[in-house]
């Protein structure tokens, strides 16, 4: 949805010049910490759908691969539409950002189905099989920065700064499908921010790394 | 009977396979109409809606 073509009731709109979602009665730009807040919210609720579909898995009898085909689908639709909130909405998707989104989808099929076998052969517990599906719906934010941060800080004013090659929630950090962290846009960089949280070495590594250019 | 009680769940099937799940790494039209669904399905007010 541009900002030229606000829908009646929609109170949020994306500003394509300056590639940011903006409040529709203010005009102001809305808070990473915000978006943070909210992709952290649809992740719960996520979370909450994995944890039934893998008690059912243990409970009840559902199939191993049904369970693997229902948590991938509710991954893909997350990764996704984080992906697409953060381009602006699907009609601003580039092919360059589905291309970027496969690439992380095929890295959590690999992820996930190392977590089936250990399912199957009884290395993962239920408890541990429930905590970790609820990693995956975390993890989920990813994609909103991957998209978010791509050629953000990518031009000659950046060019001395290291090159920021993860993203919150990404599975790089010890944390991973933990993180809290955010990134912020400023003129000097992208800076990786310790949202209020317990943070991990790596995370304090990154933040004090900064800024940071991007691709 | 036992006194010893088996509480190990019987799990059923068998995980897919990576090439079994390669049909869904690819991202198409309708997997992003799928995902403004998800999206609003979960959305709080002000984000209902955003991704169309």
């Amino acid at each position: 949805m541009s900002l030229d073509q606000p829908n009646a009731g929609v109170q949020l709109v994306y500003n394509e010049q300056e590639q940011v979602w903006v409040l529709a009665s203010t005009g102001e730009e809305l808070a990473a910490t915000a978006i943070h807040a909210e992709i952290r919210a649809h992740a719960t609720l996520s979370a909450t759908m994995l944890n039934d579909v893998t008690v059912n898995m243990y409970t009840h009898g559902l199939p191993i691969d049904v369970w693997q085909n229902a948590m991938f689908t509710e991954l893909k639709e997350g990764h996704t539409a984080n992906m697409a909130f953060a381009a602006g909405g699907v009609e601003n998707v580039t092919p360059e950002g589905i291309a970027r989104l496969e690439a992380t989808l095929a890295k959590e099929a690999e992820f996930l189905t190392e977590f089936a076998e250990g399912v199957s052969n009884g290395s993962v517990s239920e408890l541990q099989a429930r905590a970790r599906a609820k990693q995956y719906a975390q993890a989920m934010e990813q994609s909103y920065w991957n998209e978010w941060g791509d050629g953000l800080a990518n031009t000659a004013q950046f060019s001395h700064l290291p090159l920021l090659t993860q993203s919150p929630g990404d599975g790089q950090t010890q944390c991973r499908g933990n993180c809290q962290c955010i990134l912020e846009f400023t003129d000097s960089g992208i800076n990786w921010l310790l949202f209020p949280a317990e943070h991990c070495d790596d995370c304090l590594a990154l933040a004090a790394g900064g800024p940071y250019r991007s691709t | 009977m036992s006194d010893d009680i088996d509480d190990t769940p019987i799990l059923v099937g068998e995980p897919l396979a990576p090439d079994e799940m390669t049909e869904q790494l690819t991202v198409s039209r309708q997997d992003l109409l799928d995902a403004i669904e998800w999206w609003d399905s979960v959305a709080s007010d002000e984000f209902v809606g955003v991704l169309v």
